[in-house]
């Protein structure tokens, strides 16, 4: 099984909380069992058709992006790389010698 | 390898339990469960000094809001609070939500302490007993919590006895259904399993850019493009490494452009944004991180230790062959070392040993695979890392994320030491256990098939088949249907040689799943393109391929006997291709109408005249490097061989 799961179960309460609602509301809701489009693709086949996100996956953009303000906001204010805490492992890359501490981001 | 009853059930069942210790959980989860009833009870008290001291009406309201989500607006809101309450426990649960899915560790914190601040801010006047109710409430909810808590020990630890007392049982029952090992000198892919496997092939062989037939959901949970890549590899070296040591060509290909595609921006940017948000870390986004992501480094390093075992490719050891360019300035440079280097050190440095995929979130399935995924690259670099870090991680495992009845708990958060509900069982951890410690994969194999068997119903026709009840859930698409688990069960019946449940689940899968055969490929149309992937492992993996392709590195055959290499994609396809050393055996089909083919061979012995069967060609001659061209006539099942002339 995949990692995360627990959220996923979490995503498909969510969604299918979503596709209530929007049957309620009278909306398209995505029929369950309907066949995948990508599961039915193939390299030799017709060109896949382009699929419009749907709008909870657009509303997802500018939640993100909200979030990570509010992120940046926070850690300006409440950051700061003390030594003592998350900050400290991220002055540090991987390489095949083991954790060496980063010069510059760039490489 | 070997299988004697009483030395695995001799193991028993969760023997370092911390359990039978006397203790229910570890000493690290002790520790940060304790740290935080301390930060909350502090927290709440010193909201309640306002009310005791006396303070402004704010301070009573934001106080009393450290109580719980939403407590301050008790004081503040008057009867609207009954509306109000409810809804900032419906936003919590949004921001716990985003912690799971994404390591958004701010999130709950932003909605409580702002919830308090708002119910400060707009607190008029007071309610004197708001701070009983609230409190009242907390101690009701600790109070069912505890109470529900206890009886799942309870019963955790009956189940652990009843495990222990059916361990001997069930370890005979599922030996005696083991298949034997399969024969490595005759394998051969049947039509249909060369229809399944196109269905990988075809997608792995696009552009790397492109994403053909793969299911764009999110990037931070199950359905993200990184599981359905590292899947298709994990599927391909195993194919490689069981069924076709002795073809490169387009498998190769496949194999490599997977690869590309997981080095492709959207595939690994998540990380962005979860270091930012769950570390507060706005300057070092190295998704071969030094903290935390293993489930990018420990999965990416089993993806690229398979592909070695399979063919011997040291390229992903070159410096700079795993690079990941975030825009035309930034790179992060790395190769399948500092995979290595990331997963090791974490668990160095790591106070669970066992550590995050996102922030705070400790999965043991990602940490099964990272340690699985040490030891594929160990198997290919003649590294130990795998072998020293054993004893450790299985004590963490033991003791940190072991419950009363044995089971592997599914995922603790790192921050506070609680753990959090999950969907899984012995069964999805035994195939990766069996690389690690392989009696205790069949312990939990055995226990796992045993507590499953109410899942094996009949067809009309009185033949055997999975059925679940429900409407299932698929992690690939996040849409109903029990394919995903189909197909699971399937891949690791496979492993462990059980016929009896890969043909249950193979028929489940064939009746409720929507199978197609379209254009020369089999699917499963109702299936999330994770799930269909699953399903092709499940049907041409045989007992132990996952663990000969971690453990073993390819044969001296497959790296120095004469190999097919150029040959056209879906025109032939390759059913079989096996050498002893010096000749070539090969069993091809035709993938399309095209009849007449030519097939490259290489690594031949330079100059050598070798006898052909199955081809125009009688006798061949190989060319000064080695290399010669057959031509062959497809015709179904075709099989050419060739050997050296005595």
């Amino acid at each position: 099984m995949a990692c995360c799961a627990f959220a996923a179960f979490i995503i498909s309460q969510i969604i299918l909380g979503l596709d209530a609602l929007r049957a309620r509301l009278g909306l398209r809701v995505p029929e369950a069992g309907a066949p995948n489009p990508n599961a039915m693709w193939r390299l030799d086949g017709p060109p896949a058709a382009v699929v419009a996100p749907s709008p909870l996956w657009r509303m997802a953009v500018p939640v993100t992006i909200g979030s990570v303000l509010v992120g940046l906001v926070v850690g300006i204010v409440f950051g700061g790389a003390d030594g003592s805490g998350h900050m400290f492992a991220f002055d540090f890359i991987c390489t095949r010698d083991g954790l060496v501490r980063l010069a510059g981001i760039d490489r | 390898m070997t299988l004697a009853i009483d030395d695995i059930a001799a193991g028993g069942w969760a023997r370092r339990s911390p359990f039978q210790a006397g203790r229910t959980i570890g000493p690290v989860t002790a520790a940060r469960q304790r740290r935080t009833a301390i930060v909350y009870g502090a927290c709440a008290l010193a909201g309640l000094v306002p009310w005791i001291a006396g303070g402004s009406a704010f301070l009573k309201a934001a106080g009393l809001g450290l109580a719980f989500p939403g407590a301050g607006f008790i004081a503040s809101a008057g009867l609207w609070a009954i509306l109000i309450v409810p809804f900032v426990l419906a936003l919590f649960a949004l921001a716990l939500f985003a912690w799971f899915g994404s390591g958004m560790v701010l999130a709950p914190f932003i909605v409580w302490l702002g919830a308090a601040l708002v119910a400060g801010a707009t607190a008029g006047g007071e309610w004197t007993p708001a701070p009983y109710v609230a409190l009242g409430l907390v101690a009701a909810f600790g109070g069912y919590v505890a109470f529900r808590d206890a009886r799942r020990r309870t019963a955790a630890g009956a189940q652990r006895l009843a495990r222990d007392a059916s361990m001997h049982t069930a370890v005979a029952r599922a030996v005696e259904l083991a298949a034997p090992e399969p024969d490595a000198t005759t394998r051969e892919l049947s039509a249909d399993d060369l229809a399944s496997v196109r269905y990988v092939l075809d997608r792995a062989l696009q552009p790397v850019e492109a994403f053909g037939g793969f299911d764009i959901v999110d990037q931070f949970q199950t359905s993200s493009l990184r599981y359905q890549i590292n899947n298709c590899g994990y599927l391909l070296a195993e194919l490689q490494k069981t069924y076709l040591p002795n073809f490169h060509g387009y498998l190769m290909t496949a194999q490599q452009n997977l690869i590309g595609k997981y080095l492709q921006k959207k595939v690994w940017s998540y990380w962005a944004y979860e270091t930012s948000w769950g570390h507060l870390n706005f300057t070092n986004h190295d998704p071969v991180a030094p903290k935390d992501n293993i489930m990018l480094t420990g999965w990416l390093a089993l993806h690229v230790g398979m592909y070695m075992n399979a063919n011997g490719d040291t390229r992903y050891l070159e410096p700079g062959a795993l690079t990941f360019r975030w825009n035309a300035k930034r790179a992060y440079v790395h190769d399948a070392q500092d995979l290595v280097s990331s997963v090791v050190a974490n668990y160095a440095v790591q106070a669970f040993c066992l550590y995050p995929c996102e922030p705070n979130w400790d999965y043991p399935i990602c940490n099964h695979i990272g340690l699985t995924g040490l030891t594929a690259m160990d198997t290919a670099t003649g590294t130990h890392h795998a072998a020293d870090l054993k004893d450790r991680w299985l004590e963490a495992l033991d003791t940190e994320f072991t419950d009363e009845s044995g089971s592997i708990i599914g995922l603790r958060s790192t921050l506070t030491g609680f753990r959090f509900p999950f969907p899984g069982g012995e069964i999805g951890f035994a195939t990766f256990m069996e690389t690690i410690e392989p009696e205790r994969a069949w312990r939990m194999w055995a226990i796992g098939r045993q507590e499953l068997t109410y899942i094996l119903g009949k067809t009309k026709g009185g033949e055997p088949r999975l059925s679940l009840s429900g409407r299932g859930f698929d992690f690939g698409n996040y849409r109903s249907g029990f394919g995903g688990a189909y197909a699971s069960i399937m891949s690791v019946a496979r492993e462990f040689g059980d016929d009896e449940m890969v043909a249950a689940a193979q028929r489940a899968l064939d009746e409720d799943c929507g199978l197609t055969v379209e254009g020369g490929v089999r699917r499963y149309a109702k299936m999330s393109n994770l799930s269909n992937i699953s399903a092709v492992m499940g049907r041409i993996r045989r007992r132990g391929d996952y663990r000969r392709t971690v453990l073993e590195k390819a044969s001296d055959a497959a790296l120095n006997g004469p190999l097919l290499t150029d040959v056209a994609y879906p025109d032939v396809l390759v059913a079989r291709a096996w050498s002893n050393g010096d000749d070539l055996e090969l069993v091809l089909h035709p993938g399309t109408a095209k009849r007449a083919q030519t097939l490259t061979i290489a690594r031949l012995k330079p100059g050598a005249t070798y006898v052909v069967s199955g081809a125009r060609e009688a006798i061949a001659h190989a060319d000064a490097a080695g290399r010669m061209t057959l031509a062959v006539e497809l015709d179904g099942r075709t099989a050419v061989t060739l050997r050296p002339s005595a």
